[in-house]
Protein backbone atom coordinates (compact mmCIF):
# COMPACT_ATOMS: atom_id res chain seq x y z
CA UNK A 1 0.00 0.00 0.00
CA UNK A 2 2.73 2.61 0.83
CA UNK A 3 4.76 1.30 -2.29
CA UNK A 4 1.69 2.16 -4.82
CA UNK A 5 1.49 5.33 -2.87
CA UNK A 6 4.71 6.21 -3.64
CA UNK A 7 5.06 5.35 -7.12
CA UNK A 8 1.58 7.17 -7.74
CA UNK A 9 3.37 10.25 -5.84
CA UNK A 10 6.48 9.54 -8.20
CA UNK A 11 4.87 9.06 -11.08
CA UNK A 12 2.75 12.13 -10.41
CA UNK A 13 5.86 14.22 -10.50
CA UNK A 14 7.56 12.28 -13.36
CA UNK A 15 5.09 12.97 -15.60
CA UNK A 16 4.46 16.68 -15.15
CA UNK A 17 8.41 17.17 -15.61
CA UNK A 18 8.16 14.93 -18.21
CA UNK A 19 5.46 16.79 -20.19
CA UNK A 20 7.29 20.51 -19.00
CA UNK A 21 10.95 19.42 -20.49
CA UNK A 22 9.46 18.36 -24.15
CA UNK A 23 8.51 21.66 -24.32
CA UNK A 24 11.92 23.52 -24.45
CA UNK A 25 13.24 21.68 -27.73
CA UNK A 26 12.31 25.05 -29.77
CA UNK A 27 15.20 26.25 -32.38
CA UNK A 28 15.55 29.80 -30.82
CA UNK A 29 16.31 31.21 -34.56
CA UNK A 30 13.04 30.95 -36.33
CA UNK A 31 9.76 31.08 -34.67
CA UNK A 32 10.56 28.11 -32.49
CA UNK A 33 9.83 24.06 -33.64
CA UNK A 34 7.44 21.60 -33.61
CA UNK A 35 6.74 20.65 -29.54
CA UNK A 36 6.06 17.17 -28.22
CA UNK A 37 2.73 17.50 -26.78
CA UNK A 38 1.11 17.80 -23.30
CA UNK A 39 0.62 14.25 -22.59
CA UNK A 40 -0.81 12.86 -19.89
CA UNK A 41 0.93 9.95 -18.47
CA UNK A 42 -0.13 9.96 -15.00
CA UNK A 43 -3.24 8.73 -13.21
CA UNK A 44 -4.83 11.89 -13.77
CA UNK A 45 -7.75 12.64 -15.26
CA UNK A 46 -7.04 16.39 -17.03
CA UNK A 47 -4.11 18.39 -16.29
CA UNK A 48 -3.20 22.30 -16.96
CA UNK A 49 0.15 23.42 -17.40
CA UNK A 50 1.50 27.10 -17.27
CA UNK A 51 5.14 27.43 -18.39
CA UNK A 52 6.75 31.01 -18.43
CA UNK A 53 10.21 30.74 -20.06
CA UNK A 54 13.09 32.87 -20.76
CA UNK A 55 15.54 31.90 -23.38
CA UNK A 56 18.70 33.56 -24.95
CA UNK A 57 20.66 32.97 -27.95
CA UNK A 58 24.22 32.10 -26.54
CA UNK A 59 25.79 31.13 -30.03
CA UNK A 60 24.99 30.71 -34.05
CA UNK A 61 25.80 27.92 -35.84
CA UNK A 62 26.03 27.66 -39.35
CA UNK A 63 25.67 24.78 -42.36
CA UNK A 64 29.41 23.89 -42.20
CA UNK A 65 28.91 23.28 -38.39
CA UNK A 66 31.16 26.09 -37.68
CA UNK A 67 30.09 27.82 -34.19
CA UNK A 68 30.39 31.69 -33.69
CA UNK A 69 29.17 33.46 -30.49
CA UNK A 70 26.64 35.38 -30.09
CA UNK A 71 27.58 39.17 -29.02
CA UNK A 72 24.52 41.09 -28.99
CA UNK A 73 21.23 40.33 -27.21
CA UNK A 74 18.63 37.95 -28.77
CA UNK A 75 15.97 37.05 -26.23
CA UNK A 76 12.70 35.07 -26.16
CA UNK A 77 10.00 34.93 -23.50
CA UNK A 78 7.52 32.70 -24.09
CA UNK A 79 4.01 31.72 -22.28
CA UNK A 80 2.40 29.05 -22.58
CA UNK A 81 -1.42 27.16 -21.52
CA UNK A 82 -1.50 23.54 -21.87
CA UNK A 83 -4.20 21.52 -20.87
CA UNK A 84 -5.44 17.66 -21.57
CA UNK A 85 -8.59 15.71 -20.75
CA UNK A 86 -8.95 11.85 -20.61
CA UNK A 87 -11.54 10.63 -22.25
CA UNK A 88 -12.89 6.45 -22.29
CA UNK A 89 -10.81 5.59 -19.94
CA UNK A 90 -7.40 5.25 -22.06
CA UNK A 91 -7.83 8.38 -25.06
CA UNK A 92 -6.90 12.31 -24.27
CA UNK A 93 -7.08 15.04 -25.89
CA UNK A 94 -5.08 18.33 -25.71
CA UNK A 95 -4.17 21.92 -26.71
CA UNK A 96 -1.25 24.35 -26.44
CA UNK A 97 -1.63 28.13 -26.36
CA UNK A 98 1.55 29.77 -26.84
CA UNK A 99 2.44 33.16 -26.73
CA UNK A 100 5.77 34.54 -27.34
CA UNK A 101 7.75 38.13 -27.08
CA UNK A 102 11.39 38.45 -28.53
CA UNK A 103 13.56 41.41 -27.91
CA UNK A 104 16.99 41.89 -30.43
CA UNK A 105 19.68 44.75 -29.62
CA UNK A 106 20.46 46.16 -32.73
CA UNK A 107 21.70 49.67 -33.58
CA UNK A 108 19.15 49.27 -36.98
CA UNK A 109 17.38 45.86 -36.27
CA UNK A 110 16.58 46.06 -32.44
CA UNK A 111 13.48 46.34 -31.03
CA UNK A 112 10.64 44.17 -29.27
CA UNK A 113 8.00 41.49 -30.69
CA UNK A 114 5.01 40.01 -28.98
CA UNK A 115 2.73 38.11 -31.03
CA UNK A 116 0.74 34.34 -30.68
CA UNK A 117 2.86 31.39 -31.67
CA UNK A 118 1.77 28.34 -33.55
CA UNK A 119 -0.81 26.59 -31.69
CA UNK A 120 -1.14 22.87 -31.42
CA UNK A 121 -3.52 19.80 -30.79
CA UNK A 122 -2.99 16.33 -29.95
CA UNK A 123 -4.98 13.00 -29.56
CA UNK A 124 -3.77 10.31 -27.33
CA UNK A 125 -3.95 6.79 -26.71
CA UNK A 126 -2.54 4.71 -23.80
CA UNK A 127 -1.52 1.44 -25.73
CA UNK A 128 0.29 0.19 -22.92
CA UNK A 129 -1.58 0.74 -19.70
CA UNK A 130 0.25 -0.33 -16.21
CA UNK A 131 -2.91 -1.93 -14.51
CA UNK A 132 -0.38 -4.23 -12.63
CA UNK A 133 3.05 -3.84 -11.53
CA UNK A 134 5.50 -4.87 -14.23
CA UNK A 135 9.45 -4.42 -13.02
CA UNK A 136 10.69 -3.55 -16.85
CA UNK A 137 7.08 -2.51 -19.08
CA UNK A 138 6.93 0.66 -19.50
CA UNK A 139 3.45 2.97 -19.91
CA UNK A 140 3.40 3.57 -23.00
CA UNK A 141 1.03 6.26 -24.36
CA UNK A 142 0.84 6.94 -28.62
CA UNK A 143 0.00 10.51 -29.95
CA UNK A 144 -1.19 12.20 -33.00
CA UNK A 145 -0.41 16.38 -33.25
CA UNK A 146 -1.53 18.54 -35.57
CA UNK A 147 0.06 21.99 -35.40
CA UNK A 148 -1.03 25.05 -37.19
CA UNK A 149 0.28 28.02 -38.29
CA UNK A 150 -1.17 30.67 -36.01
CA UNK A 151 2.12 32.50 -35.50
CA UNK A 152 3.77 34.85 -38.10
CA UNK A 153 6.79 32.96 -39.70
CA UNK A 154 9.92 34.41 -41.05
CA UNK A 155 8.40 33.85 -44.92
CA UNK A 156 6.13 37.11 -43.73
CA UNK A 157 8.09 38.84 -41.65
CA UNK A 158 10.30 41.49 -42.94
CA UNK A 159 13.28 41.44 -40.17
CA UNK A 160 12.59 38.14 -38.53
CA UNK A 161 12.26 40.25 -35.14
CA UNK A 162 8.27 39.47 -35.60
CA UNK A 163 8.70 36.01 -36.37
CA UNK A 164 6.67 33.92 -33.66
CA UNK A 165 5.85 30.77 -35.55
CA UNK A 166 7.20 27.88 -38.26
CA UNK A 167 4.49 28.71 -40.53
CA UNK A 168 3.27 25.68 -41.79
CA UNK A 169 0.78 23.15 -40.72
CA UNK A 170 2.24 20.56 -39.42
CA UNK A 171 1.17 16.45 -38.67
CA UNK A 172 3.17 14.22 -36.18
CA UNK A 173 2.92 11.30 -34.53
CA UNK A 174 4.73 9.66 -31.60
CA UNK A 175 4.65 7.85 -28.53
CA UNK A 176 5.73 8.50 -24.60
CA UNK A 177 7.03 5.52 -22.76
CA UNK A 178 7.70 5.84 -19.21
CA UNK A 179 8.90 4.00 -15.83
CA UNK A 180 9.41 4.31 -12.06
CA UNK A 181 10.82 1.69 -9.84
CA UNK A 182 10.71 3.47 -6.02
CA UNK A 183 12.68 6.41 -6.19
CA UNK A 184 13.98 6.40 -9.53
CA UNK A 185 12.08 7.62 -12.99
CA UNK A 186 13.20 7.37 -16.62
CA UNK A 187 11.34 8.62 -19.90
CA UNK A 188 11.85 8.28 -23.41
CA UNK A 189 9.79 9.78 -26.43
CA UNK A 190 10.20 9.22 -29.77
CA UNK A 191 8.10 11.64 -32.50
CA UNK A 192 8.08 11.91 -35.94
CA UNK A 193 6.38 14.77 -38.46
CA UNK A 194 5.70 16.23 -41.20
CA UNK A 195 5.38 19.97 -42.30
CA UNK A 196 3.34 20.66 -45.41
CA UNK A 197 3.75 22.90 -48.43
CA UNK A 198 3.18 26.30 -48.41
CA UNK A 199 2.91 29.15 -51.12
CA UNK A 200 4.86 32.38 -50.46
CA UNK A 201 3.70 35.94 -52.49
CA UNK A 202 5.84 38.97 -51.47
CA UNK A 203 7.82 41.58 -52.64
CA UNK A 204 11.00 38.78 -52.50
CA UNK A 205 9.44 35.79 -54.00
CA UNK A 206 6.38 33.82 -55.54
CA UNK A 207 6.72 30.44 -55.03
CA UNK A 208 6.68 27.45 -52.40
CA UNK A 209 8.37 26.70 -49.99
CA UNK A 210 8.60 22.77 -48.92
CA UNK A 211 10.18 21.95 -45.35
CA UNK A 212 9.97 17.80 -45.34
CA UNK A 213 9.79 15.49 -42.13
CA UNK A 214 11.37 16.08 -38.94
CA UNK A 215 12.09 14.07 -35.56
CA UNK A 216 12.83 14.12 -32.26
CA UNK A 217 14.02 11.75 -29.91
CA UNK A 218 14.51 12.48 -26.27
CA UNK A 219 15.59 10.43 -23.04
CA UNK A 220 15.15 11.15 -19.05
CA UNK A 221 15.32 10.13 -15.54
CA UNK A 222 14.40 11.78 -12.31
CA UNK A 223 14.93 10.83 -8.32
CA UNK A 224 12.13 11.37 -5.94
CA UNK A 225 12.80 12.79 -2.70
CA UNK A 226 9.51 13.16 -0.92
CA UNK A 227 7.31 15.63 -2.53
CA UNK A 228 10.51 17.03 -4.47
CA UNK A 229 12.06 15.57 -7.86
CA UNK A 230 15.62 16.18 -9.26
CA UNK A 231 15.60 15.17 -12.98
CA UNK A 232 17.89 15.58 -16.08
CA UNK A 233 16.80 15.26 -20.17
CA UNK A 234 18.65 15.00 -23.04
CA UNK A 235 16.44 15.28 -26.59
CA UNK A 236 17.55 15.45 -29.93
CA UNK A 237 16.38 17.51 -33.31
CA UNK A 238 16.25 17.14 -36.83
CA UNK A 239 14.71 18.85 -39.23
CA UNK A 240 14.88 18.07 -42.84
CA UNK A 241 16.03 21.34 -45.34
CA UNK A 242 13.50 23.66 -46.61
CA UNK A 243 13.67 24.02 -50.13
CA UNK A 244 12.10 26.75 -51.80
CA UNK A 245 10.53 26.32 -55.70
CA UNK A 246 9.12 29.58 -57.57
CA UNK A 247 10.75 33.04 -58.83
CA UNK A 248 13.49 32.51 -56.24
CA UNK A 249 14.63 28.68 -56.12
CA UNK A 250 16.91 27.34 -53.44
CA UNK A 251 18.12 24.18 -51.18
CA UNK A 252 18.16 24.50 -47.95
CA UNK A 253 20.22 23.04 -45.49
CA UNK A 254 19.07 20.59 -42.80
CA UNK A 255 19.05 21.83 -39.01
CA UNK A 256 19.80 19.80 -35.47
CA UNK A 257 20.57 20.90 -32.37
CA UNK A 258 20.02 18.87 -28.83
CA UNK A 259 19.01 20.15 -25.83
CA UNK A 260 20.11 18.94 -22.42
CA UNK A 261 18.13 20.24 -19.36
CA UNK A 262 18.01 20.16 -15.46
CA UNK A 263 14.97 20.53 -13.00
CA UNK A 264 13.33 20.85 -9.74
CA UNK A 265 10.05 20.00 -9.21
CA UNK A 266 8.39 20.08 -6.51
CA UNK A 267 4.67 18.74 -5.45
CA UNK A 268 1.72 20.47 -2.87
CA UNK A 269 -1.48 18.37 -1.74
CA UNK A 270 -0.90 15.87 -4.41
CA UNK A 271 -2.83 17.79 -7.19
CA UNK A 272 -0.32 20.98 -7.92
CA UNK A 273 3.35 20.99 -8.69
CA UNK A 274 5.64 23.76 -9.69
CA UNK A 275 8.98 23.49 -11.73
CA UNK A 276 11.93 25.28 -12.33
CA UNK A 277 14.09 24.34 -15.18
CA UNK A 278 17.33 25.10 -16.83
CA UNK A 279 17.87 23.56 -20.19
CA UNK A 280 21.06 24.33 -22.48
CA UNK A 281 21.67 23.75 -26.11
CA UNK A 282 25.22 24.26 -26.46
CA UNK A 283 26.14 21.07 -24.90
CA UNK A 284 25.27 18.38 -26.55
CA UNK A 285 24.80 16.85 -30.32
CA UNK A 286 26.20 18.06 -33.05
CA UNK A 287 23.96 21.20 -33.94
CA UNK A 288 23.97 22.98 -37.36
CA UNK A 289 21.98 25.60 -39.47
CA UNK A 290 20.41 26.69 -36.00
CA UNK A 291 21.13 29.09 -33.40
CA UNK A 292 21.77 27.87 -29.76
CA UNK A 293 20.09 28.93 -26.74
CA UNK A 294 20.17 28.71 -22.63
CA UNK A 295 16.92 28.82 -21.16
CA UNK A 296 15.28 29.00 -18.00
CA UNK A 297 11.42 27.96 -16.66
CA UNK A 298 9.10 28.04 -14.32
CA UNK A 299 5.92 26.22 -14.76
CA UNK A 300 2.69 25.23 -12.70
CA UNK A 301 0.33 22.34 -13.42
CA UNK A 302 -2.58 21.38 -11.46
CA UNK A 303 -4.43 18.15 -11.89
CA UNK A 304 -7.55 16.77 -11.30
CA UNK A 305 -8.10 13.19 -10.18
CA UNK A 306 -10.20 10.58 -11.94
CA UNK B 1 18.88 -1.56 -10.74
CA UNK B 2 20.23 2.25 -9.46
CA UNK B 3 24.13 1.53 -10.37
CA UNK B 4 22.96 0.44 -13.81
CA UNK B 5 20.74 3.54 -14.04
CA UNK B 6 23.45 5.56 -13.04
CA UNK B 7 26.11 4.37 -15.88
CA UNK B 8 23.47 4.41 -18.74
CA UNK B 9 22.99 7.80 -17.78
CA UNK B 10 27.01 8.41 -17.54
CA UNK B 11 27.65 7.00 -20.57
CA UNK B 12 24.91 8.62 -22.59
CA UNK B 13 26.49 12.18 -21.21
CA UNK B 14 29.62 11.53 -22.30
CA UNK B 15 28.85 10.00 -25.84
CA UNK B 16 26.38 12.78 -26.49
CA UNK B 17 28.59 15.68 -26.08
CA UNK B 18 28.90 18.38 -28.42
CA UNK B 19 31.98 19.61 -29.92
CA UNK B 20 32.52 23.42 -29.84
CA UNK B 21 33.72 24.54 -33.79
CA UNK B 22 34.48 28.12 -32.97
CA UNK B 23 35.70 30.36 -35.38
CA UNK B 24 36.08 33.95 -35.92
CA UNK B 25 34.36 34.86 -39.01
CA UNK B 26 34.57 38.38 -39.88
CA UNK B 27 31.78 39.46 -42.91
CA UNK B 28 33.39 38.25 -46.00
CA UNK B 29 31.40 41.44 -47.67
CA UNK B 30 34.47 42.21 -50.17
CA UNK B 31 34.62 45.28 -52.60
CA UNK B 32 34.73 43.90 -55.55
CA UNK B 33 37.17 46.40 -56.94
CA UNK B 34 40.80 45.05 -55.92
CA UNK B 35 42.39 47.28 -53.54
CA UNK B 36 45.43 49.32 -54.56
CA UNK B 37 44.36 49.23 -58.34
CA UNK B 38 44.65 52.93 -59.67
CA UNK B 39 41.61 53.96 -62.25
CA UNK B 40 42.12 54.39 -66.01
CA UNK B 41 41.84 57.82 -67.07
CA UNK B 42 39.60 58.26 -69.90
CA UNK B 43 40.50 61.95 -71.49
CA UNK B 44 36.47 62.52 -73.02
CA UNK B 45 34.82 60.83 -69.73
CA UNK B 46 32.29 63.19 -68.01
CA UNK B 47 31.39 61.64 -65.15
CA UNK B 48 34.61 59.35 -63.90
CA UNK B 49 36.14 59.88 -60.79
CA UNK B 50 39.48 59.81 -60.95
CA UNK B 51 39.89 57.82 -57.70
CA UNK B 52 38.09 55.14 -59.34
CA UNK B 53 40.53 52.14 -59.75
CA UNK B 54 40.20 49.96 -62.79
CA UNK B 55 38.91 46.81 -62.66
CA UNK B 56 40.96 44.12 -64.59
CA UNK B 57 38.40 41.83 -65.77
CA UNK B 58 34.03 42.62 -65.21
CA UNK B 59 33.28 40.59 -62.13
CA UNK B 60 29.59 41.38 -62.30
CA UNK B 61 28.48 41.34 -66.06
CA UNK B 62 24.64 41.87 -66.88
CA UNK B 63 24.71 39.72 -70.30
CA UNK B 64 21.31 41.02 -71.66
CA UNK B 65 22.13 45.09 -71.33
CA UNK B 66 26.02 44.18 -71.55
CA UNK B 67 26.49 45.92 -68.42
CA UNK B 68 29.32 45.50 -65.96
CA UNK B 69 28.71 46.35 -62.14
CA UNK B 70 31.02 46.93 -59.30
CA UNK B 71 29.64 47.37 -55.87
CA UNK B 72 31.38 49.02 -52.42
CA UNK B 73 30.31 48.74 -49.22
CA UNK B 74 29.88 52.57 -47.61
CA UNK B 75 28.59 50.51 -44.08
CA UNK B 76 29.41 46.76 -43.71
CA UNK B 77 26.64 44.59 -42.51
CA UNK B 78 26.15 42.01 -39.44
CA UNK B 79 23.40 40.65 -38.00
CA UNK B 80 22.65 44.21 -36.44
CA UNK B 81 23.64 46.64 -38.50
CA UNK B 82 22.00 47.36 -41.62
CA UNK B 83 24.34 47.33 -44.61
CA UNK B 84 24.51 50.24 -47.01
CA UNK B 85 26.41 49.88 -50.25
CA UNK B 86 27.04 52.36 -53.78
CA UNK B 87 26.77 50.16 -57.01
CA UNK B 88 28.32 51.34 -60.06
CA UNK B 89 27.32 50.47 -63.85
CA UNK B 90 29.81 50.60 -66.42
CA UNK B 91 30.65 49.51 -69.93
CA UNK B 92 33.42 46.98 -70.19
CA UNK B 93 35.27 49.06 -72.65
CA UNK B 94 34.70 52.46 -70.49
CA UNK B 95 35.06 51.58 -67.04
CA UNK B 96 35.14 54.81 -65.20
CA UNK B 97 32.54 56.03 -67.45
CA UNK B 98 29.30 54.88 -65.52
CA UNK B 99 25.98 54.81 -67.39
CA UNK B 100 22.34 53.54 -65.95
CA UNK B 101 20.68 50.76 -67.10
CA UNK B 102 18.02 50.57 -69.12
CA UNK B 103 15.68 48.96 -66.81
CA UNK B 104 15.06 49.55 -62.92
CA UNK B 105 17.69 48.31 -60.25
CA UNK B 106 16.86 45.96 -57.91
CA UNK B 107 18.13 44.12 -55.26
CA UNK B 108 17.18 41.22 -53.37
CA UNK B 109 18.82 39.08 -50.11
CA UNK B 110 18.46 35.58 -49.93
CA UNK B 111 18.83 32.99 -47.37
CA UNK B 112 19.79 30.13 -49.14
CA UNK B 113 20.04 27.72 -45.97
CA UNK B 114 16.66 28.89 -44.32
CA UNK B 115 14.98 29.66 -47.92
CA UNK B 116 14.05 33.27 -46.79
CA UNK B 117 14.47 36.58 -47.96
CA UNK B 118 14.54 39.72 -45.87
CA UNK B 119 13.15 43.23 -46.03
CA UNK B 120 13.26 45.19 -49.33
CA UNK B 121 16.56 47.09 -49.66
CA UNK B 122 16.01 50.48 -50.90
CA UNK B 123 17.55 51.43 -54.00
CA UNK B 124 18.52 55.39 -55.08
CA UNK B 125 20.11 57.18 -57.89
CA UNK B 126 23.06 59.45 -56.66
CA UNK B 127 24.09 60.50 -59.96
CA UNK B 128 24.46 58.91 -63.34
CA UNK B 129 25.19 55.05 -63.45
CA UNK B 130 25.55 55.28 -59.78
CA UNK B 131 23.38 54.15 -57.11
CA UNK B 132 22.95 53.78 -53.05
CA UNK B 133 21.51 51.04 -51.86
CA UNK B 134 20.44 51.04 -48.08
CA UNK B 135 18.73 49.28 -45.66
CA UNK B 136 20.05 46.07 -46.52
CA UNK B 137 19.09 43.58 -42.84
CA UNK B 138 21.05 40.52 -42.76
CA UNK B 139 19.09 39.53 -39.59
CA UNK B 140 20.41 35.86 -39.02
CA UNK B 141 23.95 34.94 -38.89
CA UNK B 142 24.98 32.44 -42.22
CA UNK B 143 24.90 32.80 -45.65
CA UNK B 144 23.44 35.29 -47.26
CA UNK B 145 23.19 35.86 -51.27
CA UNK B 146 22.56 39.28 -53.16
CA UNK B 147 20.76 39.46 -55.87
CA UNK B 148 21.78 42.28 -58.22
CA UNK B 149 18.44 42.62 -60.55
CA UNK B 150 17.62 44.35 -63.21
CA UNK B 151 13.97 44.59 -63.58
CA UNK B 152 11.08 45.73 -66.22
CA UNK B 153 7.71 46.60 -64.22
CA UNK B 154 8.38 42.92 -61.86
CA UNK B 155 9.92 40.77 -64.24
CA UNK B 156 13.42 40.28 -63.94
CA UNK B 157 15.29 40.68 -67.11
CA UNK B 158 18.99 40.46 -65.67
CA UNK B 159 20.61 39.44 -62.73
CA UNK B 160 24.07 38.31 -61.07
CA UNK B 161 24.73 37.33 -57.39
CA UNK B 162 26.94 37.38 -54.77
CA UNK B 163 27.36 35.61 -51.63
CA UNK B 164 28.04 37.06 -48.16
CA UNK B 165 29.00 35.52 -44.89
CA UNK B 166 27.28 37.35 -41.61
Amino acid sequence: MLLMKSLKKLIFNFGFVLLFGQSLHAASCCGGGFAVPSIITSDAKAQMTTTMSYSQIDTDVYSNGVWQKKNSLDSTQLYKIEASHIFADRFQVGASLPMQIRTRDGQDMGGTSSGLADVSAQLGYEYLPDWNYNPWRPKGVGFISLTLPTGKSVYESEDGLDSHGRGFFALGIGTILTKAWLKWDASATLEIHRSFDKVISNSQMLGNVQPGFGNSFSLGGGYNIGDSRLGTSIAWVNEDAINVDGTNPSKGDAQQYATGAVSFSQMYDNLWAATLSYSDQTLFGDPTNTSLSKSLSLSIQKRWSR
Amino acid sequence: MTLLMRSLFLCLFLVSCAKPNYQDLTPQAQESTPQGEKPTQDEDSQNSNPQDPAPEKCKLFFGVEHLCMRYEWVTKPTDTVMGVMELKFYVQEKPTEFVDPKNSVFLMLWMPSMGHGSRPVTIEKTKTGVYKASKMSFYMKGEWEIKFQLREGTSVTDEVAEKINI
